[in-house]
């Protein structure tokens, strides 16, 4: 049990045991009713949440035996583990795996070091124009990225720096295949829903006491120094949100790849899992569609795996202490 | 002199915070601002799509995504509707989930999990990639073709119950929308939730004893406390949810508007039908921001 469950139970405990005599049975038989209630609502909803999850994992295990055996609904008779291996083979899982971190893990890492730097300017540092422009970070974030997609396109295919390449002479690069698209606007914090990590950085720099900062001030440290030595280190919690977001948001994106990438060797899990049957078929030349189903869903549990195991990891931080994860400032 | 010094230091301040946004700027006018206004240039343009050449055509795409479109205004009226049902609805459930998950109970850790689990693995493309095997599954039948969502209870014919209790046809409709979406809006709240949580922890307890020893009921307490602290939250949550179902790419009339430029090639036009999606959003965004702000609490003013 972590600590806030700790922390919960603490004041109930010193509460005198005196005070549930006085409380008369048909307070007790409502507070049971609400809890048969509630456990029962809770039971329902977690059906509901877990039922793609589990219907992917038992599809996944099925045997071509199993998948005409009428009476197999749920538990396979002939579990096989084969199915992981063909998805494996056919989606080129390690290639993809690799492109997948590539795409999601360094954009993560920019995107947490360029908006909690920029959300730390809006937080703590006022000047004119500096409302105005926040108001631009949000509003980036109700622009479709299908609206802009085809100059942007455009603009990697020949990428210049405000005409500046095409000045000097210097020939104009194409980085339309390679991931530079991901990475670049990540770099400047105008990265997939930027305008998000900057808002919540800046909520959770504001409600940081100002005392921390003025003492490194007094040891004559800059802005830049407190926020290095000061701010950032105490960011944890919010880092750690904010990190989960962009990794599982770069990680899911089709649409980007879809975009930017045409050499199917460059392609993440997200845009594989997409194309998984195509995959699979041309691999495994079957054409019956009902024999590959449960190799499609061994393909979506290896695609989706890594994330689990990522939530599983970061939960700690994120599921209690969310009152300090920056999400309220 | 003092005086002096101060400004001196605040015109510091002001430098060093130029410094620190700025490079969003940059990177704004690089990567946003120029695709943009290029969007901008498009839809008063017809683009030859094998050289990029525009013919300025003046307002003929505005006028062909308003007037002559079969399409266009039809999905553009379906995303509204559906927008309209699911944002009042998972703001709503995900307050009334985030209530419950905050109340101490055993094995609150593992159900809190559970419900954050969507905002993982919730994706537009596992959606609809295994959406319509499971519908098929659920009801029996072959239901087929769900797009983003599980309907499973579709097997069920709500319209024709509630149509059979007498109810104006407005009210079964609405009712028999909301019964279809309820798999999608408990799939869709996750992030909500979690911001939700967030909110309602950071109300001070005090607060609540303070109304517990006046003699106040649970009920009462939610109205007076937890709704007026958590209505900033709300803000934020109802914005985000607007702009997340707006701008989500398994969003009817974006997929519309992606076909116009992958299968018809026609940049100009979808870039009119693009910008006229665009302005929709911002003014029904705005107009929420300004008449919520009006209701919302804030404890600090």
């Amino acid at each position: 049990m972590p600590a806030i469950l700790g922390l919960r139970k603490k004041p109930k405990l010193m509460k005198p045991k005196m005070r549930f005599n006085k409380i008369s049975i048909k307070v007790r038989l409502h507070r049971g009713y609400y809890k048969l209630l509630r456990t029962i609502l809770f039971i329902g909803l977690i059906f509901i949440l877990l039922y793609p999850v589990i219907y992917i994992f038992t599809t996944s295990i099925k045997s071509e035996a199993d998948m005409f055996d009428p009476t197999t609904i749920w538990v396979p008779k002939e579990p096989t583990i084969q199915t992981y291996k063909d998805a494996y083979n056919a989606m080129g899982y390690w290639e993809g795996f690799r492109n997948s971190l590539v795409i999601a893990g360094l954009p993560m890492l920019l995107q947490v070091i360029s908006c909690s730097f920029i959300g730390y300017g809006f937080a703590r540092l006022k000047f004119k124009e500096s409302k105005l422009i926040f108001s631009l970070v949000l509003l980036t974030l109700i622009i479709p990225q299908q609206v802009i997609v085809i100059p942007q396109i455009m603009m990697y295919k020949e990428f210049d720096i405000f005409g500046l390449l095409k000045l000097l002479g210097i020939k104009r690069m194409n980085f339309t295949d390679t991931y530079f698209p991901f990475i670049f606007p990540a770099i400047f914090g105008s990265g997939l829903r930027s305008g998000l990590f900057i808002y919540l950085f800046r909520q959770f720099y504001r409600g940081m006491p100002k005392e921390l900062e003025d003492a490194a001030y007094v040891d004559g440290c800059t802005p830049v120094g407190a926020y290095l030595k000061i701010m950032f280190p105490n960011a944890v919690p919010v880092i750690v949100s904010v990190a989960l977001f962009s990794f599982v948001w770069h990680w899911n994106d089709t649409f980007g790849p879809t975009m930017f990438l045409t050499n199917m060797k460059k392609y993440p899990l997200s845009l594989k899992m997409v194309n998984i049957v195509g995959m699979i078929t041309q691999s495994s030349q079957i054409s019956d569609l009902t024999y590959i189903i449960p190799t499609k869903y061994a393909g979506i549990a290896l695609a989706i795996f890594p994330l689990i195991i990522l939530y599983a990891l970061g939960q700690k931080f994120f599921v209690e202490n969310l009152d300090r994860s920056g999400i309220v400032g | 002199m003092k005086k002096r010094r101060s400004f001196s230091l605040s015109r510091k301040r002001a430098l060093w915070g130029r410094l620190f946004v700025y490079p969003w700027v940059i990177g704004f006018l690089l990567f946003l601002m120029i695709p943009f206004v290029q969007t901008f240039r498009y839809s008063f343009n017809d683009v030859t799509p094998a050289n990029m050449e525009l013919h300025y055509i003046g307002l003929a795409n505005f006028k062909k995504a308003l007037t002559q479109d079969a399409e266009f205004i039809p999905t553009f009226i379906d995303t509204m509707r559906t927008t309209a049902v699911e944002v009042p609805l998972i703001i709503i459930f995900s307050l009334f989930m985030a209530v419950l998950l905050n109340q101490p109970f055993k094995g609150r850790t593992l159900v809190r999990c559970i419900f954050f689990m969507p905002v993982i693995i919730t994706s537009g493309a596992l959606l609809a990639l295994i959406g319509a095997d499971i519908a098929t599954n659920m009801s029996g039948g072959s239901t087929g073709g769900a797009s983003g969502g599980m309907p499973m209870l579709q097997a069920i014919n709500f319209q024709q119950t509630f149509s059979s209790l007498r109810m104006g046809q407005g009210l079964s409709d609405l009712l028999a929308l909301i019964i279809d979406k309820v798999y999608v809006i408990i799939w869709k709240s996750g992030v909500q939730i979690v911001i939700f949580l967030a909110g309602l922890q950071s109300i001070s307890k005090s607060l609540y004893e303070c109304a517990s020893v006046e003699g106040a009921t649970a009920w009462e307490s939610f109205w007076k406390i937890t709704f007026p602290m958590i209505s900033p939250i709300m803000l934020v949550n109802i914005v985000y949810t607007l702009i997340d179902s707006f701008t989500d790419s398994s969003n009817k009339t974006l997929e519309y508007i992606y076909t116009v430029i992958y299968k018809n090639v026609d940049y100009g036009f979808s870039a009119a039908m693009s910008f006229i999606y665009f302005t929709v959003i911002l003014a029904i965004a705005g107009i929420i921001t300004f008449f919520m702000s009006k209701i919302v609490f804030y404890m600090n003013d």
